[in-house]
């Protein structure tokens, strides 16, 4: 073959290769790979961003819905907490109808639970405001719920009466943004495998921004009540949705899961005449 | 005229890649299904659950009540569906995961659903 026909050829291929790889293309072949049409059509460029500006709508990429795959030992309260729960999910699942995870009567799933989004196609979105005092306030979508994380410089309350959301703190430190809380509601659980809150709880969150579509999350929760020490978080990947992306109203109506469970999970267990 | 009952057709592996919404502890693997035909009751389109009523006629003839789970609305939605998709009177057959309980509920499997004679994809389970 001379070298102008094997010139040609491979001009050739390139042309057909730039025609068929458009940028519609490359966007719908992107959203059929993650699976939420409008909401991964952007692809990931490297693009200039503020390291400060942690706006928009962030949604998980990967990774266990936990903290980590191994909790750290428990002590004897955690494990007496932990062993009255009833998951539905995991080694220890028990069919829909037996279980008594909070989720299932609408109940807050509070911190970090929410940060674990229980699936992955629900999302949460971050907005700075500064009107009054300066505070971030996170959206979570699931349940329609929220919370502050004030930014203002002010010290977290000693001793705070126990809130599903926990108080928080934030403040920068180079790069990340680093989220202290306390205060959590020990009636909810850290994640849908039933692993005990304690009152003493306290967590730590760095959100460190990679590029201007990759934000990183690391925690850390201290909880001597329930755990014998720390438990260090994986790190969790986050993806911006492009800036069209809305939060849907994804409320947990508790009449309508009272409905879905007398027609759909209670019976689906075995579970009949339940009131 | 409503359609007879299918049976336990399947032993289908349908390979699913699941989400775990909210627990699909109740119910059987993807690897055992049933496939029915039947006629919708109601067409329940909530959060976070949406669910479809349906009746199935036993080899026997006699009428029974039935309920599929399904995914979220939001799921849903990026799958082209509405709340009003499915409409009481419509015709179906549905291929399920049963539950291991043995009562007539079951989640609705990614395999196609078809309605009124049409096929309509119904996306991811759970």
């Amino acid at each position: 073959m001379s070298r102008t026909t094997l010139g040609s050829l491979l001009a050739a291929g390139l042309l057909a290769a730039a025609l068929l790889w458009t940028p519609a293309s490359r966007a719908q072949a992107q959203g059929k790979a993650k699976g939420k049409g409008k909401a991964d059509a952007a692809p990931a460029v490297s693009v200039p961003h503020d390291p400060h500006d942690l706006a928009g709508v962030w949604r998980r990429s990967g990774g266990v819905l936990t903290m980590s795959a191994t909790p750290p030992p428990f002590t004897a309260w955690g494990k007496a907490k932990f062993d009255l729960t009833r998951p539905v999910y995991g080694p220890r699942a028990v069919q829909g109808g037996f279980g008594n995870d909070p989720m299932s009567t609408c109940d807050p799933l509070g911190m970090p639970r929410n940060l674990f989004l229980e699936v992955s196609i629900y999302n949460f979105e971050i907005v700075h405001a500064s009107d009054n005092a300066k505070r971030v306030y996170q959206f979570f979508e699931w349940a329609h719920s929220y919370r502050v994380i004030w930014t203002d410089g002010r010290a977290l309350p000693k001793d705070p009466d126990p809130r599903w959301m926990g108080y928080s703190v934030g403040a920068w430190e180079g790069d990340t943004f680093v989220v202290r809380s306390l205060g959590f509601d020990e009636r909810t659980w850290l994640d849908h495998f039933g692993n005990p809150v304690s009152d003493d709880m306290t967590l730590e969150e760095r959100y460190r921004r990679l590029d201007r579509d990759t934000l990183e999350l690391k925690m850390v929760i201290t909880a001597p009540k329930a755990y014998t020490q720390p438990w260090v978080s994986e790190t969790k990947t986050l993806r911006l949705a492009p800036p069209n992306v809305e939060q849907e109203e994804i409320f947990c109506v508790p009449t309508e899961e009272q409905r879905f469970n007398r027609q759909v999970r209670d019976p689906g267990s075995g579970i009949t005449g339940k009131q | 005229m409503r359609l007879p009952f299918i049976g336990a057709l399947g032993l289908f592996a349908l390979g699913a890649t699941l989400t775990a919404h909210h627990g699909t502890s109740n119910y059987e693997t993807t690897a055992k299904t049933i496939t029915v035909n039947a006629v919708v009751t109601e067409f329940v389109w909530s959060n976070p659950h949406v669910y479809v009523l349906f009746d199935v006629k036993d080899e026997q003839g006699k009428v029974v009540h039935w309920a599929g789970e399904m995914n979220s609305p939001s799921v849903l939605r990026n799958a082209g569906w509405t709340k009003t998709t499915l409409k009481t009177g419509d015709q179906i057959t549905v291929t399920l995961r049963p539950n291991k309980a043995g009562t007539p509920v079951g989640l609705l499997s990614r395999a196609n659903m078809i309605v009124n004679g049409k096929p309509l994809a119904i996306g991811p389970e759970q």
